[in-house]
């Protein structure tokens, strides 16, 4: 998961009002891994193989509206993960990413 | 005056050839007992300052809510280093970093625990014997990183000095500028929400630049834009590294001779407000608890 050739930091990543812009992300790798938390979820992802970011991306919001007792919807928007919730408190994001 | 003592017949058994009778000391014998027991009279040079537990860095731990990297300064460790310096010129300063965090669903990613630069100085903070500014990627790599740490499996990891000298496999290369999952890393912004610093130091703390000191009046330092710094990746929700410690150490170092040393170090510590189960899950400090903890052996 980098951007250029260095990891990607959060603070690259955008997270505002329940969108996470993915887009500054140039690759996948195999490993790369992703622990995000909103609406009362914890999603932990580890990338099985090198992806394309969009790919990628698609795979972390399917995987997080199969998550069990969530208060929020994700959906996809070209790199972006888009929540919502009907509590704007169940939009708060904690996110972390790197290669285990 | 005779420089012996009279009374051979010593009721302790000494040194004896084969050829001798138990409790019987020859003259020979007795000198080389004498001598032996003055020689335990002077202490033996540790090699290892304070001791094998080390010494801990009182580290002020922020905690926020507040997602994004933080880019406040910087808080400046200072200690005396006279002693470790008087112990012996030549030799490498350790650290280790422990995970304090909680192993809970959030895993362990709040422990990214940054060290922007380390000094020493002479005591009255008006020579720099050496400083790395992390930023400068060679200072970052004269360090080495302990391999066998036991944060990434089921082993224990290792405390104090001579357990993470004495592991079985150990190996100490040159740390890695960039980033991994519990290794010593160097980035500018962390992987992490919530924990870790935006940027480093200036590299003109480093002895590479400008060497400028960090004085006894500078408790802080600003952070410097674009500029990284060493810290202790960690992510995941794996218990491994919970309770265990990321180890480094300095390349050698010859300092002058003079026994009047101050080291300083350069902490941000940024860490989650959380509770999980009524748990702290927060990088924490305290003195049962110490989050760094630093050592000089020769």
């Amino acid at each position: 998961m980098v951007l250029g050739d260095i990891m990607i930091a959060v603070n690259q990543i955008s997270i505002d009002n329940g969108i996470i812009d993915f887009t500054p992300i140039e690759s996948i790798a195999k490993g790369d891994y992703i622990l995000l938390y909103a609406g009362e979820g914890i999603l932990e992802l580890e990338s099985p193989s090198d992806a394309s970011l969009d790919t990628w991306v698609a795979w972390v919001v399917n995987s997080y509206n199969m998550l069990p007792n969530t208060t929020a919807t994700a959906t996809l928007d070209g790199n972006k993960m888009v929540l919502t919730a009907n509590d704007d408190n169940d939009l708060e994001i904690y996110l972390d990413l790197g290669s285990l | 005056m005779a420089d012996w003592e009279g009374g051979i017949i010593s009721n302790t058994k000494g040194p004896q050839s084969s050829t001798q009778n138990t409790g019987v000391l020859t003259l020979n014998d007795h000198m080389q007992l004498k001598q032996a027991a003055r020689l335990q009279l002077t202490p033996i040079p540790s090699a290892t300052y304070p001791d094998n537990e080390g010494l801990r860095a009182p580290i002020t731990v922020t905690k926020t809510t507040t997602t994004a990297d933080d880019s406040s300064a910087y808080q400046v460790y200072h200690n005396d280093f006279d002693s470790a310096a008087a112990i012996g010129t030549t030799g490498r300063l350790y650290i280790a970093i422990k995970c304090t965090t909680g192993n809970g669903s959030f895993g362990n990613f709040y422990n990214d625990l940054c060290i922007g630069g380390i000094q020493l100085t002479s005591d009255d903070y008006s020579t720099l014997d050496i400083g790395w500014a992390f930023s400068e990627l060679t200072d970052y790599t004269a360090w080495e990183y302990a391999t066998v740490t036991g944060m990434t499996s089921a082993a224990a990891g290792y405390e104090n000095l001579d357990d993470i000298q004495d592991a079985a496999s150990q190996t100490w290369p040159s740390c890695v500028a960039g980033v991994s999952n519990a290794r010593i890393s160097r980035a500018t912004g962390t992987g992490s929400t919530l924990t870790g610093a935006n940027n480093g130091i200036s590299t003109d703390y480093s002895s590479q630049n400008a060497g400028t000191i960090l004085g006894s009046g500078d408790t802080t330092v600003d952070q410097a834009n674009n500029t990284n710094f060493m810290y202790t990746e960690s992510s995941g929700s794996g218990a491994y590294m919970s309770n265990e410690w990321w180890w480094i150490r300095s390349p050698e170092i010859t300092l002058n001779g003079e026994s009047n040393k101050n080291i300083s170090i350069s902490i941000h510590a940024f860490s989650r407000e959380a509770l999980q189960g009524g748990v702290d899950i927060s990088m924490k400090d305290a003195a049962d608890n110490a989050l760094l903890r630093w050592f000089w052996a020769t």
